[in-house]
């Protein structure tokens, strides 16, 4: 018995192996169009995919394949399906997780795309893919003057790196401005204003690769946060509070030599043209108490917005930043329970908020969420999108006994496109709520009765 | 007072309140101010120390008890005379006998600035001004003398002791403004003991009227005690006097106790002797709501003062203007950036007022901070920013400064600037460094120079076109000024409301890192040796390109080229000398030259050079400067002390490639003039000139530059012309005695000579002497032949 079940099961596995390698072989993209948008130091390339089944057996998912110099600058990789004709395109999310596969060439990192049906044989599907990447552009010169504007080398290929076949490909880099130093011509490519144009290539193989160099202006802000912790407290009194400290520099080519402020001042336009300090947060509504300090005390140049959407902290840092220069700051504010905290239909509690760091065109490199849950809150549980790292540690506030569990939420690599709600589920007995103003009338109470005590006690040695 | 006024001890209460004292120590001792709660401890054990003589004196019989205090009394002498013997001794040995200059300006106050300026520089010890005695101290200014002569009315121990207490505390806040402490809490009393007798006279005639009108039948003087005085007479048979007034003016306690038994006695009728003041009621109760008025209005002038004296933040600066409140958060934004853009290790040198902000809010290192103790720190500073750039940064460099950090007001007109507070740094500076000397840095008013012996005190720090050279090339004016004119086109400094003097300017050795928002705050950074030195040579090249570029001539630093018409001329003179050095003499032969072909010879010819481009010892450069411009004997004595072989010489003459030794002569006569004052510059020039022409001085054509560049040179066209100066050599045919030509290049650019050994030399000259003697033989039959 046991030695047939043995013979099923490796039956089953080669069998499974070789349907996985023939849908490798089995599909074929028909026409793909890459667009990858330089104008920020956040990289973003929209992939327009269709793909078709020219094999026997229906296809359940698709490999995306990215050259290991991107794959670990990739900060997130999203997937749609396209339903429907022009005019009514509708759009379906499609599930994408990082796959590893054994006979990737040159460590080349895969996603796996599963689609929301089969794809049958002869039958093509339409796919968006959006991925983004952080720290992709590469200063050069590496160290510019304070006159100089950056220029930045981006590295890719002209052609989609894939593991299937590709019948037609054309790819788009979109500057941020007319001035493009060079670009590595791989025929055709040419380009036109603030747009360079690879291709249309036809049929190449799979895992075709053309490297391409673009050598180009950049001097949009590379504001990079290299830590941001963000703290959220809350009270069932009736407010979150949260606090945000930053680590914030800028990412892009180094400042070398003066930094001369008259020229700062006077020839703004062509002075210090990469550097920024102007910073634009966006909070939530119904927010109030925004203090936006530092180390040595508030910083006084801040203006806050509130509106019904979304509120808007425009702040600068205390100085400029260059290339290279730092700056640490904490922004923190205040904002109703109401609005985030629900109950479960099953009776737990529930925060929903905003992960991600609240500065607009942001990398951070290292994102640390704190939920503070309240004093005898139990069963933490978070739900996010997608995976980070989760911890539970404890914090131990004024008048606290047993201290405050923590849901520590960690992810590297974050940009502006995941801040998208998440929840943190817990239980609490409200009664809990008043454990510390029975705790202090009790102090008090004590108190109180020990002077009533002490004054009725009569301590004197000789006899009155 | 609250131990004053506690009963005598033994009792139970007096136990609790020990027991109460202890536990508030104890209390103190954990939040760790013991330090100030000693005078506490003091009162606390003296009254306990009387407690138990009254105890003992109750135990023992008065005969016990008169030997008990005998013998303690005598011990307690001697074991005073002992700590007060040893004291002495302790102070004695100190030089300034065991004062602190703090204390000696106390009682000497023009101590610190005649001794120890960094004691008078610092504000807070500064004799206030009367606006800061109003500002401080308000409506009790003019309570204070009402005090006081309330106090004389009647002279207690007590009041001539809070009389005494006064003056001194006016005494000391009038030599330092810091001290306005120890006058506040005597001012308070004094103005409690003059308010609290004015409102007894008012309150008192106001009650007499009342009184009056009631039963008007006692018309006649009845008067309710106005004046301490009776008062105390009719009390004082129950306890001691001065405890009494002393009880009376503390403490509201007492004189609601007091007045009862006071008031008792004035109605019943014992008045008569009283000629005492009475006033109209209506002048009473007008007077009595001036006198609260006065005393509301001073406690708005104090919360004012607290919130907007006292308590704003000097580090943050507001201007209120049309357009709503203006921030000037410059230091906060400096220190940020210092913070976060420096490396942890970097020092920063600023003037000390900025230390503790630096320290603290930059979290760097600094050289000097607002603990003064270390006075030859803050001159070294001090000096620094009074010196040129160049010995500014030798001093910064030495003491490992990275930053330099000034502050600067002209462009927002903050008053209290580093320019402002420059004289104390040139003061400091020049007090233990003698160099500085402040004369150098003050304008005088000419007119007042003619009539006034002491002009230079009335001089005035400047720093518009009237500045001293000094003051206009010094660090803190470049640090403060550089490139300011940018900002406005005429560089107008609104602290000091002028123009300023040097508009345009570099720095050499320094380089702006971080001007603040308002430029409030200015860091500099010092050039790091290398960079400096390669952007002089930078510098040097550019000048010569500049001066290539208007002679026609293409050049690259070394190598010369020149456009003729036979083609392109290459002068590859340097070269070619460097080479020759390099393989044609010993390896270890040193070479001396001007210091600007030093780097050169190091790196082209391999040979070790007596000064290099890098130009910091000065004594080494003098020395060759000296040798240049000496006689040459005693230039050979002075290479031959530094072992030196070979001399090299850079000549124009013959080509016209100007930047050559001659031309730069006068730095070798300035520079060695300098250290060695044997070499005078009056001695080279003629109307103010180097010549070299027949007019030059006999110094000029003796010296050894000068022979060295022309040796033979009237050979090469029989006048001697000289292509750079345009005029023919002033000695044409000379000798050298003690350097022998060993090297000249192709166009007579680059000359190398040896030093003759000294053997050879003597040899030389016995030949030479020989050879006049001999020669003085051979004219003889010359001069002979036409006899014969």
């Amino acid at each position: 018995m046991a030695a047939r079940n043995w013979i099923f099961a490796v039956a089953v596995a080669v069998f499974l192996s070789l349907s996985t390698f023939s849908s490798a072989q089995d599909l074929q993209i028909v026409n793909a169009e890459r667009r990858i948008d330089l104008s920020s130091h956040i990289v973003k390339a929209f992939l327009t995919l269709k793909v078709e089944n020219i094999g026997k057996d229906p296809a359940a998912d698709m490999l995306l394949a990215f050259p290991p110099t991107q794959i670990k600058n990739l900060a997130m990789v999203q997937a749609l399906a396209v339903m429907g004709k022009k005019k009514k395109k509708t759009y379906l999310p499609l599930d994408v997780k990082p796959s590893e596969q054994p006979d990737a060439p040159n460590d080349a990192g895969y996603f796996l795309v599963s689609f929301a049906t089969p794809v049958g044989p002869g039958e093509t599907v339409t796919l968006e893919v959006l991925y983004i990447l952080t720290h992709s552009l590469e200063p050069f010169p590496v160290e510019i003057t304070q006159s100089e504007s950056q220029l930045v080398y981006y590295h890719d290929s002209a052609v989609v790196l894939s593991p299937y076949h590709v019948k037609q490909q054309t790819t788009f880099f979109k500057t941020p401005s007319t001035r493009v130093e060079s670009f590595t011509s791989v025929e055709p490519a040419n380009r036109a204003g603030k747009e360079i144009k690879y291709g249309p290539y036809e049929d190449r193989a799979p895992y075709s690769y053309a490297p391409v160099i673009v050598h180009f202006e950049n001097n949009s802000p590379f504001a990079v946060v290299e830590e941001l912790v963000r703290e959220i407290e809350i009270s069932h009194w009736g407010s979150l509070q949260i606090t945000e400290n930053y680590r914030l520099t800028h990412g892009g080519a180094r400042h070398k030599g003066v930094f001369s402020r008259v020229e700062y001042q006077s020839r703004r336009s062509i002075s210090g043209s990469s550097s920024f300090n102007a910073l634009l947060a966006v909070l939530p509504p119904r927010v109030n108490s925004v203090y936006y300090r530092d180390d040595i005390g508030n910083i006084s140049t801040s203006h806050l917005r509130t509106g019904f959407k979304k509120s808007e902290l425009e702040f600068e840092p205390r100085y400029p930043l260059f290339g290279g220069w730092r700056a640490t700051f904490v922004i923190g504010y205040r904002v109703p329970l109401e609005d985030y905290l629900f109950e479960a239909p099953d009776g737990r509690r529930y925060l929903n908020f905003t992960f991600g760091c609240p500065l607009v065109e942001t990398i951070v490199n290292k994102l640390t969420l704190k939920v503070v849950l309240p004093e005898g809150s139990k069963d933490p549980s978070a739900v996010l999108p997608f995976t980070v790292n989760q911890d539970l540690q404890v914090k131990y506030s004024y008048l606290d006994i047993v201290g405050r569990t923590v849901v520590v939420l960690q992810k590297d690599n974050v940009v502006p496109t995941h801040n998208v709600p998440f929840q943190v589920y817990y239980t609490f007995k409200p009664i809990y709520m008043l454990a510390e103003p029975l705790m202090l009338v009790s102090a008090f109470f004590f108190v109180f009765v020990t002077s009533l005590a002490y004054v009725h006690i009569d301590l004197n040695i000789v006899k009155k | 007072m609250a131990t004053l006024e506690s009963p005598p001890p033994g009792t139970p209460s007096a136990m609790r309140n020990a027991f109460g004292t202890v536990l508030s120590a104890l209390i103190l001792l954990l939040i760790g101010v013991l330090a100030f709660s000693i005078r506490l401890f003091s009162v606390f054990i003296i009254i306990h120390v009387v407690a138990l003589v009254y105890y003992i004196k109750g135990i023992l019989s008065p005969k016990m008890f008169k030997v008990a205090v005998t013998l303690v009394v005598s011990i307690g002498l001697v074991v005073c005379l002992i700590v007060v013997a040893v004291l002495v001794a302790l102070v004695a040995s100190s030089p300034t006998g065991g004062w602190s200059g703090r204390s000696l300006s106390l009682l000497d106050p023009t101590y610190a600035s005649k001794y120890i300026p960094i004691i008078a520089s610092v504000s807070e010890h500064q004799p206030p001004t009367w606006p800061s005695y109003f500002m401080d101290i308000n409506v009790l200014a003019f309570l204070v003398p009402a005090g006081i002569i309330a106090c004389f009315s009647p002279l207690s121990d007590a009041s001539s002791f809070v009389v005494l207490y006064i003056v001194m505390s006016v005494y000391f806040s009038g030599v330092m403004v810091r001290l306005m402490l120890v006058l506040a809490p005597a001012a308070c009393i004094m103005s409690g003991i003059a308010l609290s007798q004015a409102f007894d006279v008012f309150t008192a005639s106001i009650k007499y009227q009342l009184g009056r009108s009631s039963n008007s039948k006692d018309d006649a003087e009845d008067n309710t005690s106005t004046n301490k005085a009776p008062k105390d007479d009719s009390s004082s048979g129950k306890t001691d006097k001065g405890e009494e007034v002393a009880k009376e003016r503390s403490s509201k306690k007492g004189k609601k106790k007091e007045r009862e038994p006071a008031d008792k006695p004035s109605v019943k009728s014992k008045i008569a002797k009283k000629r005492a003041l009475v006033l109209p009621l209506e002048a009473s109760i007008v007077a009595l709501l001036l006198l609260i008025m006065l005393g509301a209005f001073y406690v708005i002038h104090c919360v004012w003062a607290a919130a907007e004296a006292y308590s704003a933040p000097s580090i943050v600066l507001t201007s209120q203007s049309r357009d709503g409140l203006h921030v000037f958060d410059d230091f906060r934004e400096s220190y940020a950036w210092l913070s976060h853009n420096t490396d942890v290790d970097d020092k920063v040198a600023s003037w000390w007022d900025y230390g503790y902000q630096t320290t603290a809010m930059a979290n760097r290192t600094v050289i000097v901070d607002n603990n003064t103790w270390n006075n030859t720190h803050i001159a070294t500073v001090g000096t620094a920013m009074s010196s040129p750039e160049k010995a500014a940064w030798e001093i910064f460099n030495s003491l490992d400064v990275k930053y330099v950090l000034v502050v600067f007001g002209g462009l927002i007109g903050y008053p209290s600037d580093d320019i402002n507070k420059f004289l104390w740094m040139v003061r400091i500076g020049g007090g233990v460094f003698p160099h500085i000397k402040e004369a150098d840095y003050l304008t005088l008013n000419m007119n007042l120079a003619t009539i006034n012996f002491f002009a230079k005190r009335d001089g005035n720090y400047r720093i518009d076109s009237e500045a001293t050279p000094t003051m206009l090339n010094c660090l803190m004016y470049k640090l403060s000024y550089y490139r300011f004119v940018e900002t406005d086109g005429k560089g107008y400094d609104r602290v000091r409301r002028t123009e300023i003097g040097k508009k345009n300017f570099k720095l050499t050795h320094f380089e702006e890192v971080f001007t603040s928002h308002h430029w409030m705050v200015r860091i500099y950074k010092l050039k790091p040796q290398k960079n400096r030195i390669r952007g002089r040579a930078k510098k040097l090249k550019l000048i010569h390109c500049v001066w290539a570029a208007a002679e026609a001539y293409s050049a690259p630093s070394i190598v010369l080229t020149s456009q003729s018409r036979d083609g392109l001329h290459v002068f590859d003179d340097f070269r070619e000398s460097y080479a020759w050095l390099s393989h044609n003499t010993d390896v270890d032969d040193k070479v001396a030259s001007w210091w600007d072909y030093g780097y050169q010879t190091t790196a082209m010819a391999n040979r070790t050079v007596i000064v290099d481009n890098n130009t910091w010892n000065n004594t080494h450069i003098a020395t060759v400067g000296t040798a240049m411009s000496s006689p040459e004997k005693a230039a050979w004595e002075i290479f031959n002390s530094l072992d030196v072989k070979y001399v090299l010489v850079v000549f124009g003459g013959l080509i016209g490639y100007p930047s050559d030794d001659i031309n730069k002569f006068l730095w070798m006569v300035r520079i060695g003039g300098g250290v060695f004052p044997h070499i005078k510059e009056a001695d080279y020039l003629r109307d103010g000139n180097y010549r070299i022409d027949s007019e030059a001085t006999p110094t000029m054509l003796n010296c050894l530059m000068y022979k060295l560049s022309y040796y033979r040179f009237v050979e090469t066209d029989g006048k001697g012309y000289d292509r750079v100066r345009r005029t023919e050599i002033g000695k044409k045919n000379f000798k050298l005695t003690h350097f022998e030509e060993v090297f000249t290049s192709h166009h007579w650019m680059v000359r190398i000579y040896k030093l003759k050994p000294q053997k050879n030399r003597i040899r030389g000259r016995a030949k030479k002497l020989k050879l006049k003697t001999s020669s003085g033989l051979d004219s003889k039959p010359a001069k002979k032949n036409p006899w014969i």
